[in-house]
């Protein structure tokens, strides 16, 4: 028995007649299928080995593929090769195999792996065989179709993804709808045809039922799903996925209410959560303690939680404090909480930085006395972006819930005067400050703050129009030039000009811009 | 280690041949041509003398095998390069595999379809409606096809 190394293509290229959907004729069978051929002449070789491996192969990818709904006819199995040595003897001095389908799925992947992935969709279209390694490479999508998921056509395709956003196949839009609306952190195709005072009314979404069944589906089909994102879902939808999708690690739900995030609770190992309950002029479904403490008492194991349009209140906030002990990261946008809850914020042991963002109202509307407000032990960084800061109780019990905070970033918000800005002076630890956008405060109000923080090491301030190098002391000065790091261009006019360098305008418009510097 | 799979081949002889001292002259390699097995032989020794050569100096032993590399591909035709590549991989030579599969890739990159058929030998065998609703879903049933 000749001993030979055991090439690893011998086995890959035996599965490309099975996927050959056209049922082949014997002279074709002989004559044109190159591979085939490649696959007789081997056979005449090694008799039993490859006749072995050909009959497994065929098994696993017929086990494979009965998951997934086929729209091409079923592959027939290649004849068996007993009369090979007869037929080979016959046709006199075949011609070679094409090199190209002796190549093993792993040398072509090999291959593809080196060139850029935007010549994916062209590679595709090359050949059956390349369709499908192709399919197999692709770990993330975004659905715009339903019908695709809805036909098993994307199961098909792409049977390897681990990061799946259905939020778009599950509005009703017309194909060619050229306009596009973002709000906040969610962009929707439109067309013209608006007549009512939402942009995506309850009828434009798929009813829940439709959306559950196809997140059951997809649950089926990948059980390694790392990440989602999905809308209008209700608790058959999402506990089939928990259920299914033990790997979940990041989640993101829209428009789903409270009762469904029942569905969530069995997402073990769920670590980064985002939760949008309501969206000004898009929809509207409301989040509040209830879904709060089901999704805390479910998901112990989150480090990342972010909560755009939700109600809730204390307890909401000391439900998760208390269950997610290893939250580490809490983002609070355009919250519809309850009074109160800023006291609840305590309760996270673990959390490193909080971030509350386009709050429009008050950041608390009732903070409650000092002496409960506690302080969050193991807080490194705030962050406030785009947030009303004209209530003073407010701002002053987040300082103080915030005291050991080691970063404070302050960008674009209004109603940041000196007085409010001076209520910072609570947080005695703090290393690093940046201001952005901070229109009210002058150079006194920073000064009395920042002459009081001794760990100050960076510190960053652009485009804060009150804030004047002429009024820079040098007390400041001497601050500035022991500090770790500067970043300091208050003048806004400078931001302007230098982010219109990013594009060519300046260069066209030179000659305007040359008279406005003055 | 280049290729392994002879040394493979020569380990189990000798495993096997224990009184005979010299190992056989012969090793049979049906899947590898004559002409792409020269080729391979030429690069693994140019390889291994320019490695011996600056044993000190990694980057003198790229720039040295990569300008070896680009005369190299100036002599190879392009449709040699799958023939190489088979060779390479029955062979079990990882660099040459490599070198051979970049190669490969750069000759079709950002090729059109029809170049990339030709360059391989392929055929389209989709069916006459098939390709026309695979373009229709790649623009417009999904997106992110083409990210990391």
């Amino acid at each position: 028995m000749s001993h030979s190394p055991n090439p690893n293509d011998q086995n890959d290229q035996n599965p490309d007649p099975s996927r050959r959907s056209r049922s082949l004729s014997l002279p074709e069978f002989f004559f044109k299928e190159q591979a085939l051929k490649h696959v007789i002449l081997k056979m005449h070789h090694h008799h039993h080995h490859s006749n072995q491996s050909n009959q497994n192969n065929n098994h696993n990818n017929h086990s494979n593929h009965n998951r997934h709904i086929s729209l091409s006819p079923t592959p027939s199995p290649p004849s068996s090769p007993e009369p090979t040595t007869d037929l080979t003897a016959l046709v006199v001095d075949p011609p070679a195999p094409n090199p190209t389908s002796l190549l093993s799925d792993n040398v072509l992947n090999l291959i593809f792996s080196k060139l850029p992935v935007s010549q994916y969709p062209s590679n595709s279209l090359v050949c059956r065989r390349w369709l499908y390694l192709h399919g197999r490479l692709v770990q993330s999508l975004k659905l715009f179709d339903w019908s695709f998921l809805d036909s098993g056509r994307l199961f098909h395709r792409f049977p390897n993804l681990s990061d799946v956003d259905i939020v778009h196949a599950c509005i009703r839009v017309p194909r060619n709808a050229g306009i596009i609306v973002t709000r906040k952190y969610f962009s929707v195709h439109l067309d013209s045809s608006l007549s009512r005072d939402r942009f995506v009314g309850e009828e434009d979404l798929l009813p829940s039922r439709v959306i559950d069944s196809g997140l059951k589906s997809l649950a089926e089909s990948y059980p390694n799903l790392r990440r989602l994102v999905v809308i209008g879902a209700s608790v058959d939808g999402l506990s089939s996925v928990a259920k299914e999708c033990q790997l979940l690690q990041e989640l993101d739900v829209i428009a789903c209410g409270d009762l469904s995030l029942k569905g969530i609770s069995g997402c073990m190992n769920l670590q980064i959560m985002k939760l949008i309950g309501f969206v000004d002029g898009f929809f509207g479904s409301v989040v509040s303690d209830i879904g709060l403490t089901i999704l805390a008492q479910g998901c112990r194991r989150l480090v990342r939680l972010e909560l755009c349009g939700c109600e809730g209140s204390y307890d909401g906030i000391k439900a998760i404090g208390q269950c997610c002990q290893m939250l580490e990261e809490l983002t609070l946008s355009d919250h519809k909480m309850d009074g109160g809850w800023l006291a609840a914020v305590s309760f996270c042991g673990n959390l490193k930085i909080l971030k509350v963002q386009s709050c429009k109202g008050s950041i608390d509307s009732r903070p409650g006395p000092d002496e409960h407000l506690g302080s969050c032990p193991a807080l490194e960084a705030l962050h406030l972006q785009r947030c009303q800061m004209r209530d003073k109780q407010a701002v002053r019990a987040l300082f103080l819930v915030c005291r050991g905070v080691r970063e404070i970033v302050l960008q674009d918000c209004y109603g940041l005067d000196d007085e409010v800005f001076g209520l910072a002076t609570v947080c005695r630890r703090v290393r690093q400050l940046s201001l952005e956008g901070c229109s009210l405060l002058t150079v006194e109000g920073l000064e009395s703050v920042i002459l009081s923080w001794k760990d100050l090491q960076r510190l960053r301030v652009v485009s804060c129009n009150k804030i004047m190098d002429s009024a820079v002391t040098p007390a400041l000065a001497t601050l500035f030039s022991v500090l770790k790091e500067l970043k300091w261009s208050p003048d806004s006019r400078s931001l302007l000009s230098s982010s219109l360098a990013e594009t060519d305008l300046r260069k066209k418009g030179g000659r305007f811009f040359k008279s406005y510097k003055g | 280690m280049k290729f392994c799979a002879v040394k493979q081949y020569f380990d189990d002889e000798n495993n096997n041949n224990i009184t005979s001292g010299a190992s056989t002259t012969m090793i049979p390699l049906p899947n590898v041509e004559s002409h792409p097995l020269a080729i391979l032989i030429t690069y693994c020794k140019k390889h291994l003398k320019i490695k011996a050569n600056n044993a000190d100096n990694k980057k003198e032993t790229e720039k040295e095998m990569e300008q070896y590399e680009q005369e190299l591909l100036k002599k190879v035709m392009p449709q040699e390069l799958t023939e190489l590549i088979l060779a390479a991989n029955y062979l079990n030579f990882k660099e040459a595999l490599d070198f051979f599969c970049r190669a490969v890739a750069s000759a079709i990159q950002n090729k059109s379809i029809e170049f990339v058929r030709k360059f391989f030998g392929l055929e389209s065998d989709f069916e006459l409606g098939e390709e026309e609703k695979l373009r229709e879903e790649f623009a417009w049933s999904f997106e992110g096809v083409d990210e990391d």
